[in-house]
């Protein structure tokens, strides 16, 4: 059976997330909480707070440290071959998959999606978007 | 060999974690807590308590029915169709709250801008419209801004709730930004970087290209706003007097040929 290490980033502070569907009882899930990380993204300190007061509810371990040696190192503390990780657009937290993915399948699971067009909008100016993504979204339940 | 270092997530109140989150965030000086709170049930609490019909008339007004919501769905508390099914429940008809949806809509497009163009975040991506060039917007931010010590009363009101609360209303975001790019000419990503500093729900997608939008680079004109307009959408604890908001006590014709003196020449 493959073990899987499950990661939730600031992105994604829900256990509601789709990344998490397939989780059994007993696997991991963490956060890192990265010093160098957190203060190059500019967060402040209330921001930290609701973070925090987030991931404690959640009930996942927080671990300190540099995210991917943290990560590498839970993976292989626990046997897992894979890490799950909720998708994101955020190139910092992109870079630490692709430095991950050097020694493990990660698996990036998207969010439900908010609207789903058939073709890339223009993405130009907002109302050529909201034309595209209008009749979608507009649709009742 | 790398140690590992759990962190405590079990405290008897909020003021422990907060003094613990003091404790392992020693890079920042400011140390009070929000009254926004973060979790699970206080973002459904006020997923709960949305009006998307009152939204569309009234989410103008620095009091109208805007949900609070933006922290939560920033880092991903609620998803944007979470938001968005609960909204239509309420209301019975997506064609009821378009103005909610498209509201919603704003962060999905901020987002995909932000897969698809990274490099857009931080750059301009197109000219000022202004008449000033990149270079004519000072990097560094006025001390009496950082402080809320401005000569204009309004903005310090809204530095004051921004820094207070980690929030802001979105228009009193656009009135802050607007001054501090055209009025003091700042460049929007000094500001930018400032304004994320404080938000609780600061995205470097939806907060910079709305930076980008009122400076014009990502617009067809600047954003600018005027005494009138403020005084229109505030209420009255907020100090809209002429005599403490003296650079915005003007009409949009004026404030435009002072601001941008070398726009016509474009």
């Amino acid at each position: 059976m493959i073990r899987r290490l499950f990661w939730i980033h600031e992105d994604a502070l829900s256990i509601d997330h789709p990344a998490l569907a397939s989780r059994r009882a007993g696997d991991s899930i963490c956060f890192v909480w990265d010093d160098h990380h957190l203060e190059a993204m500019g967060y402040g300190f209330q921001r930290l707070v609701f973070i925090y007061e987030t991931l404690s509810e959640m009930g996942i371990d927080v671990l300190r440290g540099s995210t991917v040696a943290v990560l590498e190192h839970e993976a292989r503390r626990i046997s897992a071959s894979e890490i799950v990780v909720p998708a994101t657009v955020n190139p910092a937290l992109l870079s630490m998959v692709s430095a991950l993915r050097e020694d493990f399948r990660v698996d990036a699971v998207a969010d439900r999606p908010f609207v789903t067009l058939d073709r890339k909008p223009s993405l130009r100016r907002f109302f050529a978007y909201w034309k595209s993504a209008r009749p979608h979204l507009m649709r009742p339940g | 060999m790398l140690e590992r270092v759990q962190l405590k997530t079990d405290f008897k109140d909020r003021a422990e974690l907060v003094g613990h989150v003091a404790s392992i965030a020693p890079w920042l000086s400011a140390r009070s807590a929000s009254p926004i709170r973060g979790g699970r049930s206080a973002a459904h609490s006020r997923l709960k308590r949305i009006e998307p019909l009152r939204y569309a008339r009234t989410r103008n007004h620095l009091d109208g029915a805007v949900t609070g919501l933006s922290p939560y769905i920033r880092h991903g508390l609620l998803s944007l169709a979470v938001v968005r099914d609960e909204a239509i429940r309420i209301a019975g008809n997506p064609e009821r709250i378009e103005k909610f949806i498209q509201e919603l809509a704003w962060r999905d497009y901020w987002q995909r801008i932000y897969a698809a163009h990274p490099d857009r975040i931080w750059n301009s991506i197109e000219p000022h419209k202004t008449g000033w060039s990149e270079d004519d917007y000072r990097a560094d931010m006025p001390d009496d801004i950082l402080r809320g010590d401005t000569e204009v009363a309004c903005i310090n009101a809204f530095i004051h709730t921004l820094q207070a609360t980690g929030y802001l209303h979105n228009h009193a975001r656009m009135y802050l930004a607007s001054y501090i790019v055209h009025w003091r000419r700042v460049r929007w990503q000094s500001g930018a970087k400032w304004m994320m500093s404080w938000l609780l729900d600061g995205d470097p997608a939806s907060n910079n290209l709305s930076w980008q939008w009122v400076a014009s680079t990502f617009s067809r004109k600047p954003y600018i706003f005027n005494l009138a307009n403020v005084a229109k959408y505030t209420g009255p604890d907020i100090d809209t007097r002429p005599e403490s908001n003296r650079a915005l006590d003007a009409t949009y014709g004026e404030l435009s040929a002072r601001l941008f003196p070398n726009r016509q020449a474009l």
